[in-house]
């Protein structure tokens, strides 16, 4: 793939890319990483990604673009809100041995308007560092209320 | 310890002005990260792979190309490890206080 991402996120994870692959795309145990969020991912290219909130609300919808466990997975981040382009979000697992490297990478389709830009660096550093506490320590992500951008 | 290599990483104003760069621009060369600065590039290139160990830095390779960005991460690692002690601290302290409170007035009474 020749493009480059535009924003990164990555953290280390004392655990195998196997265990990080299965925290993340297992629905049942997304919330606990992910705002209290479920975060529905399809097990097939084309099979629909999807946000939904403990009231219902589907703040982001999409599709599954690429998916290769443990390894990769690249969806279409739609969010259901006027004036902002479509993203693509890449999972990367990677193995360091003694860890897991997992990186997102951002791909914005559009210009995205700075709020929207700033709630992903908010949102990715607490889900990164609430992936990793939570595997390596068991703890789940204490309950921080995020708001969407207004 | 990994944090001594962050805290060690951010205690210098020209890493911290790269970082400034890469926030300000995600996805520069080198070439283009130290535009402007009076910083050699042998010097960019040490402070940046400081940076990198430090995971403060991330960075992809594409063609010959290699793209730098501000990887915001480890900050919120340490913040959320200090918020939790910190609240830890604080409720041993209140339990304490609560202990002493009662004790003290169970000796009046």
């Amino acid at each position: 793939m020749d493009r480059k991402p535009d924003r990164i996120f990555l953290t280390f994870i004392a655990a195998p890319p196997e265990k990080v692959w299965a925290l993340l795309t297992d629905t049942a145990q997304s919330p606990d990483w992910f705002f209290g969020q479920r975060m529905d991912v399809g097990a097939a290219k084309d099979d629909p990604f999807l946000i939904t909130t403990p009231d219902g609300g589907q703040p982001v919808k999409g599709t599954v673009l690429a998916i290769d466990p443990p390894r990769r997975l690249l969806v279409s981040w739609e969010v259901q809100m006027p004036g902002v382009p479509k993203n693509e979000i890449e999972f990367l697992i990677e193995d360091m041995g003694a860890a897991s490297k997992l990186t997102v990478h951002e791909y914005h389709l559009g210009e995205v308007p700075e709020k929207f830009l700033k709630s992903g660096r908010d949102g990715w550093s607490l889900i990164l560092a609430s992936i990793k506490t939570l595997l390596e320590t068991g703890r789940k992500m204490p309950m921080i209320k995020l708001e969407p951008p207004q | 310890m990994e944090e001594d290599v962050l805290f060690r990483a951010l205690a210098d104003p020209s890493r911290r002005l790269l970082l400034d760069r890469l926030f300000a621009k995600p996805g520069q060369t080198l070439g283009e990260l130290i535009d402007g600065l009076p910083m050699s590039r042998q010097a960019a290139s040490k402070h940046v792979a400081m940076l990198e160990d430090a995971n403060l830095v991330a960075a992809v390779r594409r063609g010959r190309e290699k793209y730098h960005y501000l990887n915001p991460v480890p900050i919120q690692e340490i913040a959320v490890r200090w918020i939790g002690k910190f609240e830890a601290g604080r409720v041993a302290a209140l339990v304490k206080l609560k202990r002493k409170l009662e004790s003290d007035h169970g000796s009046e009474t």
